[in-house]
């Protein structure tokens, strides 16, 4: 009976393609809506990937990575002390503004990185050496410093500008994961970030640091937590709390969510209203076929097969709509749109949700259906 | 009720005796409770034998259709015993009672009951599939059917590009096509005009009537009455005659 509920579905083309256009809708929304979400999430913790080393400790109070809480130059000597520690390097993360040589200015995160082993640098350098970063002056951007600065033909390499009027020099431009604020980031060597900010008490923003072979980071971090006091995270849970903080402490995460449970919604209601019409509009016919011997269960079958089917391909053309749509809009990675198999799964059970529940009343109606009906 | 020249009468001759394919006894159906109970049937007999097709007739409301379903097992009685092709209905349970009817009951509906997106061999082929069989020989067996009622060129038309009396045949194909035992035909000319009709009328009686199969109609079109071997006229949930129709009046 397969073959007959198949062709009962599409020989309705009015109502096949209205639930289609209702769930094509309700998953293209709730993908497209999670996507951007979460990509939102991963630039909220960019600054954390970009740097991309295993241990990050800091003073135990911090939020955030990008709320600094500078903490004593000391710090680099306690965690090297600490037994498990392969090696801990400084880090300087501060937000400066640069004046263009137009007059322009910008604002920067200013990031230095620890001169003798450049830890923390990006994996990608798309223009000139990173390691040129080493010669007097030299500064290094990420490619939405030059987006956000004037574009290629304002800077560039060789391009000279002022960080609190001292001399700046582009030697590179690197690939970076953009940030949640969409702050340009400009690299440079620990010692020259130092010179450049104005002088403060503290100046140590972070320390970087990596587990000895054989060890794991969590152990090596409780070890840090425990010896000097600081506050020591993994690179993913420092990751996850940055999530976490920007979830609480902004109205993105309501937002997102009220857009996806209105996609589930919308979906739920077109689906479900349809579905029952269909299955209203076909009750005669429904009928004959209880009293040709089809049982309820046989007609719940064909039920559920029409409901999943038009489920499945709604959801094959909602997924490759919102893919679509990040594959153009997040191109290059201009917006954020991370669409995860975990997203797409989720969306799988919840479409599976709205087709059983659709079904489940169509169902309901059938049971109660007497075979009767068709000599009325 | 209007009767034609097909009056039924009382036989002169006592039949012999023949094997009873459906036995009512006692049936009462009521609808409704309380105050609005209704009730419809008021404890039938009859008896409807194998090879004769049976003519179910009477006013409006005096319980027709009501009988048919309950002897095609599609509602449940109040009191009373139905045996139908050597089963008791009522003790059946519901899903062997479904069983029961998908492999020995057809059905022809006045409103023809069609699914629209299906062909007309696909139409027909519907109580095959509703046994198990494979989609090629219910198809197969379909389109044969179809043949046999007059429509082996139409067989992969929709219904709705055939004409009611066409719609019908695929539907009396369909009825037929699992080879039942008993053939339950509600009103099936009164969607049709007078000789599409009579035509429904005369294959509904050479192909579903057999010496192992018996057909029950019901009908208030006594253009139709010569096809029968019996009527039995109901009014007000009772019988009140069962009368041989005399089949010289129908020359």
């Amino acid at each position: 009976m397969s073959y007959v509920a198949l062709k009962m579905l599409f020989g309705d083309r009015a109502k096949y393609l209205m639930l289609l256009c209702g769930l094509t809708f309700a998953v293209m929304l709730i993908v497209q809506q999670g996507s951007i979400f979460w990509g939102l999430m991963m630039w909220s913790q960019s600054s954390v990937s970009n740097i991309n080393v295993p241990i990050w400790v800091t003073d135990p109070g911090i939020g955030q990575v990008d709320e600094v809480k500078p903490i004593a130059d000391t710090a680099v000597d306690r965690v090297r002390s600490v037994p498990g520690v392969e090696w801990a390097v400084p880090l300087y993360k501060g937000v400066l503004r640069a004046r263009l040589s137009s007059g322009d200015y910008h604002q920067i995160t200013l990031t230095g990185l620890d001169a003798s082993t450049l830890i923390g640098r990006p994996a990608e350098v798309l223009e000139g050496r990173f390691e040129d970063i080493l010669q007097p002056d030299a500064v290094v951007l990420d490619q939405w410093a030059v987006e956000r600065m004037g574009g290629p033909a304002v800077i560039t390499i060789g391009t000279v500008f002022e960080l609190n009027d001292k001399l700046a020099r582009v030697v590179a431009i690197a690939k970076t994961q953009k940030n949640f604020t969409n702050i340009p980031v400009v690299y440079t060597t620990y010692d020259r970030a130092i010179r450049y900010v104005p002088r403060e008490r503290r100046t140590l923003s972070y320390v970087l640091a990596k587990a000895k072979d054989g060890l794991t980071e969590a152990e090596v971090t409780a070890r840090i937590q425990a010896q000097t006091g600081l506050g020591a995270f993994t690179a993913q849970d420092f990751g996850w709390k940055t999530i976490s903080w920007v979830l609480k402490n902004t109205g993105i995460g309501i937002n997102f969510g009220t857009t996806i449970l209105l996609g589930f919604i919308v979906g739920m209601a077109i689906a479900g209203q349809t579905f029952y019409l269909f299955t209203v509009e076909n009750l005669r016919q429904f009928g004959a076929l209880k009293a040709m011997g089809a049982s309820t269960f046989t007609l719940a079958r064909m039920i559920l097969l029409q409901a999943f089917t038009v489920g499945f391909t709604g959801y094959g053309i909602g997924i490759g709509l919102a893919t679509g749509f990040g594959f153009l809009s997040a191109k290059g990675g201009g917006l954020p749109f991370v669409e995860t198999w975990q997203l797409l799964l989720v969306v799988l059970i919840a479409l599976l949700g709205i087709c059983a529940s659709s079904a489940l009343i169509s169902i309901v109606k059938l049971a109660r259906l007497e075979p009767a009906i068709v000599f009325r | 009720m209007p009767m034609n020249d097909h009056t039924p009468t009382q036989s002169p001759v006592p039949e012999p005796p023949r094997a009873a394919a459906v036995q009512v006894r006692g049936l009462v159906k009521s609808f409704g409770a309380g105050e609005t109970t209704v009730t419809v049937l008021k404890g039938i007999d009859l008896d409807v034998y194998f090879g004769e097709l049976l003519l179910l007739v009477g006013e409006s409301g005096g319980g027709k259709t009501t009988l048919l379903s309950a002897i095609a097992g599609i509602l449940d009685i109040d009191a009373g015993t139905l045996d139908v092709l050597g089963a008791s209905l009522t003790q059946l349970p519901p899903n062997a009672r479904t069983r029961f009817r998908g492999q020995r009951m057809g059905f022809i509906f006045q409103q023809f009951n069609l699914l629209p997106s299906l062909t007309a061999a696909e139409n027909v082929a519907i109580p095959l599939l509703i046994q198990g069989l494979r989609k090629k020989e219910a198809l197969s067996r379909g389109r044969l059917m179809l043949e046999r009622v007059g429509l082996g060129d139409r067989t992969e038309f929709l219904p709705r590009n055939l004409s009611g009396g066409q719609q019908q045949r695929v539907a009396i194909a369909r009825a037929l096509v699992n080879d039942p035992q008993l053939l339950v035909c509600d009103e099936p000319t009164a969607a049709l005009d007078g000789p599409n009709g009579q035509k429904i009328m005369e294959l509904i009686r050479d192909v579903g009537r057999a010496p192992d199969r018996c057909v029950i109609v019901v009908t208030h079109d006594s253009r139709v009455f010569q096809f029968g071997d019996r009527m039995a006229e109901l009014t007000d949930g009772r019988i009140v005659g069962i009368h041989p129709i005399q089949k010289e009046a129908t020359a």
